[in-house]
């Protein structure tokens, strides 16, 4: 039997991704996986989506991590409706867990979370990274967010930095990368809709 | 007149980066300039003798300078044409003039000698990028050069440490930073007849978008 077709869609912010998985998934019939990575991992954890949200594909500030690891005044940092707040590393495991799931059940688009890192030995993988110039992507945050061009500015700046210093922590390697992945594209030069053209043909291509 | 289109092919050793390049050239019947030429023109272009001889002799004395003086610690912030021999730093100038040159004039496709630097911002300009895994890139690296497996690997590790040490010295970038590229392919996946499609594809898109 042929493995599950799965494409994992890394990307920066502002450069199109959701977008472009979304259609992608739509035109070859495949499950898109976003936001229910981070849902299904706070089910597994026990905790509420909202409170694991913040640190979707960051990693925790040092000083979060120490007064966790001590439980040192807990009430003092923790909402009182949290009873346990996972680690980096917990977190990481149950996304990697359901990463994994969501590959073996059916061929997928998979949107961030390493998926490209913890789906590397998975025969049929096509490892996507999408980028574009600061610029453009700060317009588009701007236009989907309804963000002033400051705000847009900061929220990709941070976005970057974020991404960068998680994927080093869990994936053990540079984000950018090239070789992390088997097709890169600037959408902001070629456009999100002939980057879909262009995904769609390289897995033509590769029947 | 139209700005003649440009692609410059950035590639691993044994990616197929040399082939792809002849392919896409073929196909949309461009030029293809590679190392070779680049250094034949170079070689080729005449400068008046003194001139060079007055250039060489301030690079040379500059960098020895440096070299031997006792703060020539930090890799930093040493400028390239002190960290490389004179004469390396001297080709890469004129290599990016001709490079700069072949541009303005002609639809080509140019492999290597930091192109996507040295044309960077440029209208009509796509960078690519080329890799693949290790053991495809041995097994092609071998038959090419008739050596065994091991060889090849060894060729391939040396050859990615020299390209990656001058691409920074010259351009302070890293090599396999994907954001300096407009697509990079890992060629291994496709095979080179079909990553030669793809390219194609991509470029008769990027022709749609642009205009």
């Amino acid at each position: 039997m042929k493995p599950n077709l799965i494409i994992t869609i890394s990307r920066q912010l502002g450069a199109g991704g959701a977008f472009i998985g979304q259609q992608i998934a739509r035109r070859l019939e495949l499950h898109y996986a976003d936001r229910e990575i981070i849902r299904e991992a706070a089910k597994q954890l026990a905790v509420r989506e909202e409170d694991i949200e913040k640190r979707d594909e960051k990693t925790q500030p040092f000083w979060e991590t120490l007064v966790q690891s001590t439980g040192y005044a807990h009430e003092f940092y923790v909402p009182i409706n949290i009873q346990y707040a996972p680690t980096d590393a917990e977190m990481f495991a149950a996304e990697t867990d359901i990463i994994r799931k969501i590959a073996k059940k059916g061929s997928a688009v998979i949107i961030g979370r390493c998926g490209f890192h913890i789906l590397a030995a998975h025969t049929n993988t096509l490892r996507i990274f999408l980028h574009a110039d600061a610029k453009i992507r700060v317009e588009r945050v701007m236009e989907l967010y309804k963000m002033n061009r400051k705000d847009a500015e900061l929220a990709v700046a941070e976005s970057d930095r974020e991404r960068a210093k998680y994927i080093m922590a869990f994936a053990g390697v540079e984000w950018k990368n090239t070789t992390n992945f088997d097709l890169t594209i600037d959408t902001g030069k070629l456009g999100l809709e002939n980057s879909i053209e262009g995904i769609l043909s390289f897995v033509n291509l590769w029947k | 007149m139209n700005t003649p289109l440009i692609i410059t092919i950035s590639r691993q050793l044994g990616s197929g980066g040399a082939y792809i390049g002849q392919q896409v050239a073929r196909h949309l019947k461009m030029n293809y300039v590679d190392r070779q030429l680049i250094s034949e023109v170079s070689k080729e272009l005449s400068v008046p003798e003194e001139e060079v001889a007055a250039r060489d002799e301030q690079i040379q004395s500059l960098w020895k300078a440096f070299t031997q003086s006792s703060s020539f610690t930090s890799n930093r912030d040493i400028p390239a044409f002190l960290k490389y021999p004179p004469t390396d730093y001297q080709l890469f100038t004129t290599e990016s003039d001709i490079i700069k040159k072949i541009a303005k004039e002609n639809s080509s496709v140019i492999i290597g000698r930091c192109g996507f630097h040295v044309l960077k911002g440029s209208p009509n300009c796509v960078h690519l990028f080329l890799f693949a895994d290790m053991d495809v890139r041995a097994k092609r690296v071998a038959s090419e050069n008739s050596v065994n497996l091991e060889e090849a690997s060894k060729m391939i590790v040396e050859s990615d440490h020299k390209r990656a040490h001058y691409i920074e010295v010259f351009t302070k970038k890293n090599w396999n930073d994907t954001t300096l590229y407009d697509l990079s392919l890992n060629t291994g996946r496709l095979g080179l007849e079909k990553s030669t499609d793809l390219i194609l594809n991509y470029l008769k898109s990027l022709e749609r978008n642009i205009n």
